[in-house]
């Protein structure tokens, strides 16, 4: 009974594992094929401005005369390099090779009244405008090149993915350890091959925009062969390649080049326009935009679909046999199912699109939101206002231990006085649990330089009044002093609450064999308190490097951004500056510095939690 | 002798710390019923010559503080649903329910924990605006409704209730739904009011986030209508600690009523 469903899991493995391999390799040549179709698309309208420049009219209308487009259209598929397999329409009429298929009345009519690219089930078709640039009079189509299924990168990394799958399914109803090791071996497998697999689109846009690049430049290169004047102007090119940008340069480089253009890459190859006259030619690279992520997310995404299926089709078949714990397991997904949910869209899917903005310029405002690589990173290195940020965030977090040695010592004192803790409990708790805006007002009150009660109190005892909040010396410890009055209380009811599970034996143990006060302290509380200590540090200092409310209201980050924390620089560069790219970076920077305080939080939660 | 002068050293300190504690509060209220000559004079005034309570309707009505209490009421109060509701959940699924790799998501869930709530807001806000949600309720509420610690407090305390009424109610038939609905959620009344407060409390102090997701005066919470008060009255200190005042007293109030709740968390903290 047991073998044959045990079987029908491993086929069912097996299938997934081919099943998931070629769904990448689909995906991979659609993708593919979408960048040679963008290519024809884009060299039909260049071809289309080509022609419109270097075809005369006819004498006294917009149109072309007839036999010069015709010329012209049979030479360009004698231009050495132009590779496009390309057909020219006057009207619906091929010229190129007079015996092709010509235009669906149709499909013309179509083209005239969108003026705008159209495809056909195969081909690209450009409107061919009149030299008026005003009626549609013809169409340039062009023909994506076919595309191949796989490079040998992808498939030198597909066959381990295949074999290690083929063991993985095999696997399946053996020995649950060999069956995981197995998954985790494919995993790994059809991760590499994901990535391979990404690699090859990501290729395959870098060669269209080559390719592209390359045509145009060979058009421009003709066209100021044939209509001398054009050399001149470079605007007058322009047609050409649309959505680039043409300048002159100095490059005689016959290979297309990468290059960063003011923060953001460029695509560009060199045009010679005369002997010794060169021409830049600059377009967006397409493996630089931003939805490249997206594939790659797909193409890692469906590989792993195999081990994913496996792994499942190993668990099915082990509890086939267990319905007990199958319907278990069903009812702790459908308990899970909010928070994992939520969780992936509003915690993991951003913390992925937070290395993405990074990595991007990236602006409400500009649809356009270049890869510029590690851009925004060098910018955070060098910019002088985020490290005196991140000294004053340094510097605040430390009124977390200060304001603790100030909670640890009055809890010490108050320790087993069952009034004062029950005193402590109800008023020293207050300003933790108040408005933070509301307490952050009545400070900035109570600092106030001409009417201030602080003023007040501080010039009584001879002192010189102080522009506590207003002079970049004393804001950033008069913010802290707002901050240790908050915390106090908060901290000394946690302290007052672990020093009950100090066990008063063990002091009065050390107090009879002749312990100081202080050597009980060191040698019994402090070690007993460990974990709340370490508790109340943790959170109190991720807490404090997240600092944004009291700077808001008291400062503004200022004087003199002498209270500037990275947290008002984040909201700063995003939401005033609007740049959420370089926002990013930062929120990354402040990732890096928390990660050992947040890393120790998730240790001492997922230590707490064995012995509940 | 040694515990005499303990005691006198515990009631200095605690007398000392109290007045510190109370008298910025002490002097809120004293300058929101003061006029602007007691503000302005020197030495400082510690009570007003005369009580104007016409302040508190004059600040609260500067801007429109009613709909920023009734704006925040809705933001706390999703928030607190969402998270009581979803923490619940899934705290059942880890403390009660086996299912294999139960301990790894555990710990993918309590990994959150590493990400500071900072670096997310970025993105979350893109989401958001994405999605056409700024400025609404919908976006404000949205990114708040799972709170991984809740859901960490409430797996605790599920480990402490006996399983005995569990399987006794399993004996019956209960599915896993009527046990969580029926047995455990009745058990954990204290716990879930505990983290239903602190939510709360959270929400209503938090500033970044709805000033972030929401731009008009409609949809303003109060601390974002304090801090847009400071702004535009700024010399004005008796509007200002008015407001103050108002917004500070529900969530006194709430302490008070709530303060076992508040003590329970922090004991949580402190003895486990």
């Amino acid at each position: 009974m047991s073998a044959p469903a045990g079987g029908r899991w491993r086929s069912g493995a097996g299938i997934a594992v081919v099943a998931s391999s070629v769904l990448v390799l689909v995906t991979v040549r659609w993708a593919s094929g979408r960048a040679e179709r963008g290519l024809a698309r884009r060299v039909a309208a260049a071809t289309a401005g080509y022609l419109a420049l270097v075809a005369r009219p006819a004498r006294g209308s917009a149109d072309y005369d007839l036999s010069r487009l015709l010329i012209e259209a049979r030479a360009l598929d004698g231009l050495p390099g132009f590779a496009a397999p390309l057909e020219v329409f006057h009207g619906t009429a091929p010229l190129v090779h007079a015996t092709a298929r010509p235009l669906s009345p149709a499909l013309f009519d179509r083209l005239r009244r969108h003026a705008a690219a159209q495809s056909t089930g195969s081909a690209a078709l450009a409107p061919l405008f009149d030299r008026d640039g005003w009626d549609v009079v013809g169409a340039v189509a062009a023909w994506p090149a076919r595309t191949a299924w796989l490079s040998w990168r992808s498939t030198l990394a597909m066959l381990p993915s295949l074999v290690a799958g083929a063991l993985a399914a095999a696997a399946v109803g053996g020995a649950a350890g060999r069956s995981r090791r197995a998954v985790t071996w494919f995993a790994g497998a059809a991760t590499v091959f994901g990535l391979a697999a990404y690699g090859d689109i990501r290729a395959a846009a870098r060669d269209a925009t080559d390719r592209w690049l390359g045509d145009a430049r060979l058009l421009m290169q003709e066209a100021v062969v044939r209509v001398p004047e054009l050399r001149w102007s470079l605007s007058a090119l322009a047609p050409i390649a649309r959505g680039t940008e043409l300048m002159p340069g100095d490059s005689e480089a016959s290979a297309p080049w990468r290059q960063i253009v003011a923060g953001t890459p460029r695509a560009a190859v060199a045009v010679r326009l005369a002997p010794g006259r060169w021409a830049e030619l600059r377009a967006a690279p397409e493996e630089g935009e931003g939805w490249m992520a997206g594939w790659l997310a797909v193409t890692v995404g469906l590989a792993l679909l195999g081990p994913l299926a496996v792994a499942f089709a190993a668990w099915g078949e082990h509890a086939a046999a267990r319905p007990r714990q199958l319907r278990e397991t069903v009812a702790a997904w459908g308990f899970l199912a909010p928070s994992a949910l939520h969780l992936g869209v509003f915690s993991f899917a951003p913390i992925l699109f937070v290395l993405y903005l990074s990595v991007h310029r990236w602006t409400l405002v500009d649809p356009a939101r270049p890869f510029v690589g590690l851009a925004n990173f060098e910018g955070v290195v060098h910019d002088p206002l985020v490290w005196v940020s991140l000294r004053h965030t340094v510097v605040y977090a430390l009124s977390v231990p200060v304001s603790m040695i100030l909670s640890l010592g009055a809890a010490l004192v108050l320790n087993r006085q069952s009034w004062a803790v029950r005193l402590a409990r109800t008023v020293f708790l207050l300003p933790y649990v108040s408005s933070v805006v509301a307490i952050a007002l009545v400070w900035e009150w109570m600092y106030h330089p001409d009417f201030g009660l602080i003023n007040y109190l501080w010039s009584s005892l001879g002192l010189r009044p102080v522009d506590w909040l207003g002079s970049p010396r004393t804001a950033l410890v008069a913010v802290m002093i707002v901050s240790v009055w908050v915390q106090l209380g908060y901290q000394m009811t946690v302290f007052l609450a672990g020093l009950q599970g100090v066990p008063q034996a063990y002091l009065d143990a050390a107090r009879v064999d002749g312990a100081s006060a202080w050597q009980r302290f060191r040698r019994i509380t402090l070690p007993l308190l460990r974990p709340v200590t370490l508790f109340v540090l943790v959170t109190g200092l991720i807490g404090s490097f997240q600092v944004f409310t009291y700077m808001y209201v008291l400062t503004d980050g200022g004087p003199l951004h002498a209270t500037d924390v990275l947290v008002y620089r984040i909201y700063q560069t995003a939401w005033q500056f609007l740049q959420f790219g370089y926002a990013s970076a930062l929120s990354l920077l402040l990732f890096v510095v928390l990660f050992g305080v947040t890393r120790a939080q998730f240790m001492l939660l997922g230590k707490r939690q064995d012995y509940a | 002798m040694r515990s005499a002068a303990r005691r006198i050293i515990s009631v200095v300190l605690v007398a000392l710390v109290a007045a510190a504690t109370l008298a910025p509060f002490l002097y809120m209220i004293a300058t929101a019923l003061m006029d602007e000559f007691d503000v302005l004079r020197y030495p400082p005034q510690l009570l007003p010559a005369r009580p104007h309570p016409e302040n508190f309707a004059i600040a609260l009505t500067a801007l429109p503080f009613g709909r920023f209490f009734l704006n925040t009421a809705i933001f706390a109060g999703g928030v607190v649903v969402g998270q009581v509701a979803t923490s619940a959940m899934a705290a059942y699924a880890f403390a009660r329910l086996r299912f294999p790799g139960r301990d790894r998501v555990f710990m993918i869930y309590l990994s959150v924990l590493m990400v500071p709530v900072v670096v997310l807001l970025v993105p979350r806000f893109l989401i958001i605006n994405a999605l056409g949600w700024v400025d609404t309720y919908a976006g404000l509420i949205s990114t708040e409704l799972v709170s991984v610690w809740g859901i960490f407090l409430l797996r605790q305390f599920f480990l402490t209730i006996p399983r005995d009424l569990e399987d006794a109610a399993r004996l019956d038939g209960a599915g896993e739904w009527a046990v969580f609905w029926r047995v455990v959620l009745p058990l954990s009344k204290p716990a879930l009011a505990t983290l239903a407060v602190l939510a709360f409390m959270d929400q209503w102090k938090s500033l970044l986030w709805p000033l972030v997701a929401t731009r008009s005066a409609e949809m303003s919470v109060v601390e974002v209508g304090l801090a847009s008060l400071h702004g535009l009255y700024y010399a004005n200190w008796t509007y200002q600690m008015a407001a103050a005042v108002t917004a500070v007293v529900p969530l006194v109030v709430l302490y008070f009523v709530a303060q076992k709740y508040f003590i329970r968390e922090i004991e949580l903290t402190g003895l486990k």
